[in-house]
């Protein structure tokens, strides 16, 4: 965090938005802030309180939260003759990124920004509320899961070079498997 | 409610949920009245704003200013029933409260949201006491 980040953050006061990046067909970039955003060369399109998310949770373990976006409000536009939820439900979303970050304000004026959470998408619903209109929620799972990786993946050398070229890491680890015999001393 | 209205009001929470609790600049009276400035195009919080600095002096404004249920009616709200067939929908007006101190809801996306001291809270619809509901 900047310096000026932290001063803000310290405030008893913190104005703060939270833009979301969904990596599903060309990318949806979206903000809860009232206004349009743009940052690092993309335009969040606000959507205010339309959207909304679960609480980001940090704990010390290595452990795969869970955390939902949901986007309401939509209607079908004017003489659309492919219904918003055909749409959704086709795109190809399962395993697709998603990206929090939050951008710190003083009085409307940009201060800095953090990335605060980092997952992919492993389940999306789409449904027509009476009251509230349509609305689509992902579920996503955080950066610690990833789904192109085969579960049980081997810890030796040659796999750890598939995905790190270059780590040494587990380049002595089969010497670990030999069995230690402790003799007495002579 | 047109959709237009309703990114509108989305907006509006978002920007208002950054506010403190502060008499006659962000309060409970000023959050219905400004949301229907930004619906409606009009400036009927002006004649709330800046009018009192405290409770009391706010409790001494609201006695002498017409009821809510008058403002609602100039504002081109209409009282209406409330069932199962016709649910509270986005933009409507929930009144709420004592009449010497009524509390004023905005319905958004199946919660009623209200400015209280601690700041804007959204309630469960079915967990406010309904004195009146308004819709335009």
């Amino acid at each position: 965090m900047s310096p000026s980040l932290v001063a803000e953050t310290s405030k008893a006061v913190v104005q703060y938005y939270e833009l979301v990046y969904i990596g599903v067909g060309d990318g949806y970039y979206i903000t809860n802030a009232p206004w349009d955003i743009n940052h690092g060369g993309n335009n969040y399109i606000s959507a205010g309180a339309l959207m909304s998310f679960d609480a980001v949770q940090e704990n010390i373990g290595f452990e795969i939260t869970r955390l939902s976006i949901t986007i309401g409000g939509i209607a079908p536009m004017p003489g659309d003759s492919d219904p918003f939820l055909k749409k959704i439900l086709s795109l190809d979303y399962i395993d697709r990124p998603v990206s929090i970050v939050r951008a710190y304000y003083n009085h409307d004026s940009y201060i800095d920004s953090v990335l605060i959470y980092s997952g992919y998408i492993n389940n999306g619903t789409a449904g027509v509320g009476l009251q509230t209109g349509a609305a689509v929620r992902i579920e996503t799972s955080n950066n610690w899961s990833n789904f192109s990786l085969v579960s049980g993946r081997l810890t030796n050398d040659a796999k750890q070079q598939s995905f790190y070229p270059g780590d040494r890491g587990f380049e002595y680890c089969k010497q670990v498997q030999k069995q230690v015999e402790w003799k007495e001393e002579a | 409610m047109t959709q237009d209205e309703l990114l509108k009001l989305a907006k509006f929470i978002s920007r208002y949920s950054h506010h403190n609790y502060q008499y006659g600049k962000y309060d409970c009276m000023l959050f219905p009245a400004e949301w229907n400035d930004v619906r409606s195009g009009t400036k009927k919080a002006d004649a709330i704003r800046d009018n009192y600095y405290d409770k009391f002096t706010a409790m001494k404004f609201y006695k002498n200013f017409i009821s809510v249920e008058g403002w609602l009616k100039g504002a081109g709200y209409h009282e209406i029933e409330v069932d199962v067939d016709n649910p509270i929908i986005d933009g409507d007006m929930v009144v709420s409260g004592m009449p010497e101190w009524p509390l004023v809801y905005v319905a958004f996306q199946g919660n009623l949201y209200y400015m209280s001291e601690d700041g804007l809270f959204a309630y469960n619809t079915k967990v406010v006491n309904k004195r009146s509901v308004w819709r335009k």
